[in-house]
């Protein structure tokens, strides 16, 4: 009995039999499905994603987007981005348009990251000097405006938590209608289950702690800017999970 | 220490925090009201939240060894604390362990819950809190007023005074200004962390996840940076699916703030994995009872349906005219009222019950729709029983049952309370100041007259007509 779980698990079977619980069920039934959205869901997605301060530029192709981001780091005067590994970045020959610019790709991975805390925190330490990040998806959510993205081999969390700006390449295909149906998707959980780190993304960063008053850009980025894309080149949707991996031809 | 009474008449002459409190109360109800109308099934995701909540409660054993199950199996080492005592030494431990000197640490009302802060700094680690209202919090040596807007009671001056301190920013720093001195000091933070410690808003069951979230992305940043992430769960906050979590996150936010979803929605399900980029390497999740156990025990166990939205705090007309610090519990407003003696026990909580009109405000925002005040009378029917109610209260119900019981006696009292009435003074009608033991009534509200001709002597008349 001195063994806590035990001690605990003992508890609450013994206050069980006493517990009031009301409208308990034996299963829980499936949850409501709101009706199905009469407008495009990239049109939801854009105008939701406008709501929580984020902003959403919509291209037909990937070539459009490549030129705009192209554009986009010419303007701000980038010469590095913390990204993605450049393999999972879902522009084709976007890593290879950016270097031939000069601008220095960097991921989280380096050897020795994970070995020796002070190695760890300098690494940290040189990654937050880089104020852009880039980043594809795992799916978009049209009722909130929201992101989704699983930490994994080629894709990392810093991309989208360190920078002050946070570029994510969305593609029409990977918007599902709301939470509720991407977690119900084939494929969702066993996503989720082999994943150290899921997120889901609605907008920037905020607070409204002082004041009342709400303020942009707390701890993560204060601006997210979503290229949201009509058409694949290849016109291949992956399948969820599978994500959006660049096929090189 | 002043009893609940006394700190509420302070609360009520404080005008700043009357001035706040007015404001944001308003902005969080409204918020609530138009997230949920934009919803065609707002209504109906409530009852499921609710069947989800009371299935997990009713089930709570299964869901914890599922748990446990799938934590495991992800690479979550899993802890048992069945007191604060306990968890306190759990997570002191794991510091020790890995040679942990700074923590950071998410908003967590577990954590206030078990005073975790000052056993961690007693143990010389460096801890800070990054929530920006808790971080104001720490700086100040204040306490949270309400579960979600920790600084509500805080005014802009104020904010800017205590980081002109601290932190050296000017004195008359705007919000912007003041949102980027805390930003960049607690970035530092973040980077040099060893361990995060925070809550969590749920576990699932089904993948062993802890699921935290955050508007600011500090809840990220503390389990993502630094090399140990340590969530303190209590035992009731699991989401036995994914499918259930969605449903629950739906409701949550738009209960809280307002919004569709918040801003960032971690679901950790384990340590980094060694192909990963990122994340922590140990992620360890400790399992508190510290009293829910307790709770679950009968009549109070529907109070474990919670999900620590704060809905009920901005509805609450005593929460609205107080404020949290007046209820001098951690957690404050109808769910604390209830919860705190559910936990810790009545006698040392036995004031809050009485802090509540039993308007049923709390009841129509929840998420879940717990009865609060079903269970703030099961409370105030044990304080009685147990002898905490005041004499005069006990005999004077007791006389009142006894004349209801008789009618010809209550007839006679009411016709003797309708002529005594008129020496008690008035004012507008009303009866201000009435004697005996009747003035502890009226030390805080008026009294209505008494009609002329009672209730059954109109029906007479009337059905003599």
């Amino acid at each position: 009995m001195n063994d806590p779980r035990s001690l605990i698990l003992d508890r609450v079977r013994e206050a069980l039999k006493r517990a009031y619980t009301p409208e308990a069920m034996d299963a829980i039934p499936a949850p409501p499905a709101p009706p199905p959205f009469t407008q495009p869901l990239a049109d939801v997605f854009a105008r939701a994603l406008e709501a929580v301060q984020g902003r959403c530029h919509r291209f037909e192709s990937p070539e459009n987007a490549r030129d705009f981001f192209l554009a986009e780091m010419a303007r701000r005067g980038a010469s590095r981005l913390l990204c993605w590994e450049p393999a999972a970045l879902p522009i084709p020959d976007l890593a290879h348009a950016l270097r031939a610019r000069g601008i220095e790709l960097v991921s989280a991975h380096s050897p020795g990251y994970e070995r020796a805390s002070t190695d760890r925190k300098a690494h940290l330490q040189e990654l937050a000097q880089i104020g852009i990040g880039l980043t594809g998806v795992a799916a978009g959510l049209a009722r909130t405006g929201s992101l989704v993205l699983h930490a994994d081999r080629s894709r990392g969390r810093l991309a989208s938590l360190l920078p002050t700006i946070h570029y994510a390449i969305l593609y029409e295909d990977q918007i599902f209608p709301d939470l509720a149906a991407w977690l119900a998707a084939a494929g969702t959980a066993a996503r989720i289950a082999n994943s150290s780190n899921t997120v889901i993304i609605t907008g920037p960063s905020r607070s409204a702690d002082i004041g009342q008053t709400l303020t942009l850009g707390a701890h993560g980025p204060k601006e997210v800017i979503v290229l949201l894309i009509e058409n694949r080149r290849h016109g291949r949707r992956p399948a969820n999970g599978e994500e959006n991996e660049t096929i090189e031809p | 220490m002043p009893d609940l009474n006394q700190r509420a008449s302070i609360a009520l002459q404080d005008a700043t925090l009357q001035q706040a409190l007015n404001r944001t109360m308003e902005h969080f109800v409204q918020g609530r009201l138009q997230a949920f109308a934009a919803l065609p099934h707002g209504e109906a995701l409530r009852d499921q939240a609710r069947r989800i909540r009371a299935h997990t409660i009713a089930h709570l054993d299964e869901h914890l060894l599922a748990l446990e199950r799938s934590a495991q199996a992800n690479g979550t080492q899993v802890h048992w604390a069945a007191d604060a005592a306990a968890a306190r030494k759990i997570v002191l431990k794991i510091a020790r362990e890995n040679d942990v000197r700074r923590i950071v640490k998410s908003k967590s009302m577990l954590t206030e819950e078990i005073e975790l802060n000052a056993t961690l700094e007693r143990a010389g680690l460096d801890v800070l809190e990054t929530d920006l209202g808790e971080f104001i919090v720490q700086l100040a040596h204040d306490h949270p007023s309400h579960i979600i807007a920790p600084v509500v009671h805080w005014r802009v001056e104020d904010v800017a005074k205590l980081f002109h301190q601290h932190l050296g920013s000017p004195l008359d720093a705007d919000i912007p200004q003041l949102l980027a001195t805390a930003r960049s000091a607690l970035r530092e933070g973040f980077l040099q962390a060893d361990m995060g410690v925070s809550g969590a808003n749920f576990a699932v069951a089904e993948t062993g996840s802890v699921v935290l979230v955050t508007n600011e992305g500090n809840g990220r940043f503390v389990t993502t940076t630094p090399r140990i992430h340590v969530a303190l769960v209590g035992i009731e906050r699991i989401a036995p699916t994914l499918r259930d979590l969605g449903t629950l996150l739906q409701v949550l936010a738009r209960s809280a703030t307002g919004q569709a979803l918040s801003v960032y929605t971690s679901i950790i399900t384990g340590p980094r994995r060694s192909i990963e980029e990122d994340g922590p390497e140990q992620v360890h999740i400790i399992l508190v009872d510290n009293g829910r156990t307790r709770a679950l025990a009968g009549d109070l166990a529907e109070i474990l349906y919670c999900i620590r939205c704060g809905a009920c705090l901005n509805v609450c007309p005593v929460y609205h005219n107080i404020g949290g610090h007046a209820y001098d519990s951690v957690y404050p407003g109808p769910i604390g009222i209830v919860v705190t003696p559910a936990i810790g026990g009545l006698a040392p909580w036995r004031e809050l019950p009485q802090a509540s009109t039993l308007c049923g405000a709390c009841v129509e925002a929840c998420p879940v729709r717990i009865d609060i005040p079903r269970m703030l009378l099961k409370l105030r029917a044990q304080s009685v029983a147990e002898g905490y109610a005041p004499g005069w209260l006990q005999k004077g119900v007791r006389l009142y049952a006894r004349a209801a019981t008789h009618p010809r006696l209550f007839r006679w009292a009411a016709r003797l309370a309708r002529i005594a009435q008129w020496f008690a003074p008035r004012s507008q009608g009303w009866s201000r100041r009435l004697p005996g033991p009747l003035a502890a009534w009226t030390k805080t509200r008026a009294f209505p007259p008494l009609a002329g001709a009672s209730f059954s002597e109109q029906w007479e008349k009337r059905s003599h007509q």
